[in-house]
């Protein structure tokens, strides 16, 4: 019996040390855990703001188009002629003064020559316009797509946005069927990232 | 160790006492994590309570029509909702024990679109061109003689097409954190009826 207890002799010590460790473990683990998740909730919320931001400038691409639907889809053809037709040499080309620099589709878009973006669907806003995201930068794309076999058309517009101080450019994409771009179609609700 | 000591007496009494000390210092330091993180979470909590809220109230206005939005606005350039507005909880929002500031502002924004084109249908006569509908060889465009227009009220049917709208969230009462921010987020709705 004695023997037993010289051989016990420091065990509370090492009892006591593994308890502390666990503890330890366990208290920095749930530390750990909470600065995982800190930067994942600051994301979210990055991503919400340049969610609805995206949404927002696409109703403004919607608008433009419903306002000046006749600028838009002839200088959209206009502008998909001339990339074919430096691909089929057996369609006439288009003269000096329709292939201008930039073609009158850039600048429905807002593109510039240099292959800059301007225009208040490409971030050159004035004021307040997306305050509080000021330093945000966003740019515009828009398509027309054509489905003959299905008999309809669809307007594409691609919005990438990056919020101010941040690496991650998030890009929303949408697509409205063309009977809701004529005038009188509803576009409220038809929103899709 | 045990060989050192010259009486066996006491010798467990220290181990317990040495041992204890190491326990309460491992304890508190654990629970200071824990405390730590516990806030932390807490404070995780609030915050995602507050972008839920913000998504919820953002996805409810920019779901209204800009007929509806407009009407609301009446004659005012902005509004500020911080009640009840169509059936739905703006101002102080309580959920659960938490208590979240909600603030919605609407606002008439003005806008321009640069470097509006139409077709040239002098040019295509000087062309000697015979315009058809569906030639892109046959259109020539012209820079709008308005090309920039600016939509403001004095401008009639384009009087401010586009409504802001701008929310932000802010935890209120609760527990006290220091640091809590506000979460804010745009949107755009147009007149695309």
């Amino acid at each position: 019996m004695k023997k037993n207890n010289r051989n016990n002799r420091g065990m509370a010590l090492v009892i006591v040390l593994g308890i502390a460790g666990i503890i330890l473990i366990l208290g920095t683990v749930y530390s750990r855990m909470y600065t995982d998740s800190n930067p994942a909730a600051r994301l979210q919320l990055d991503r919400i703001q340049a969610d609805f931001l995206a949404k927002g400038i696409q109703n403004i691409a919607i608008y433009k188009i419903k306002k000046y639907p006749d600028f838009f889809i002839r200088s959209y053809r206009q502008y998909v002629y001339k990339q074919r037709t430096s691909s089929d040499s057996s369609l006439p080309k288009l003269d000096s003064d329709q292939a201008t620099s930039p073609l009158p589709y850039e600048y429905f878009i807002g593109k510039t020559s240099n292959g800059g973006a301007q225009g208040i669907l490409n971030g050159d806003y004035i004021n307040d316009f997306i305050e509080p995201l000021n330093g945000a930068s966003y740019t515009t794309d828009i398509y027309l797509i054509n489905s003959k076999d299905f008999n309809s058309e669809a307007v594409e517009i691609k919005v990438a946005v990056q919020l101010k101080d941040k690496k991650a450019i998030n890009t929303y994409k949408t697509t409205i069927h063309g009977d809701l771009m004529k005038v009188g179609g509803r576009t409220s609700g038809v929103l899709t990232e | 160790m045990y060989l050192k000591f010259k009486s066996k007496k006491g010798v467990t009494l220290i181990e317990i006492t040495i041992a204890f000390l190491i326990l309460v210092v491992a304890a508190l330091g654990a629970s200071g994590i824990i405390s730590h993180g516990h806030k932390a979470t807490y404070h995780d909590f609030r915050r995602g309570e507050a972008l839920q809220l913000l998504v919820d109230r953002m996805n409810f206005l920019s779901s209204i029509s800009f007929a509806n939005l407009s009407t609301d606005l009446g004659g005012r350039t902005s509004a500020t909702i911080d009640f009840p507005y169509r059936d739905i909880e703006f101002g102080l929002v309580t959920i659960g024990n938490n208590k979240y500031e909600v603030v919605a502002t609407l606002k008439k924004q003005p806008l321009k679109f640069d470097d509006l084109m139409e077709l040239d249908f002098e040019k295509i006569f000087t062309k000697n061109k015979k315009y058809k509908y569906d030639d892109p060889t046959t259109w020539y465009f012209k820079k709008k003689n308005n090309s920039t227009e600016n939509y403001n009220q004095a401008s009639g049917d384009y009087a401010y097409a586009v409504i802001k709208i701008t929310i932000s969230v802010k935890p209120v009462e609760g527990r006290i954190i220091k640091d809590e921010r506000t979460y804010e987020a745009i949107t755009f709705v147009c007149n695309t009826e």
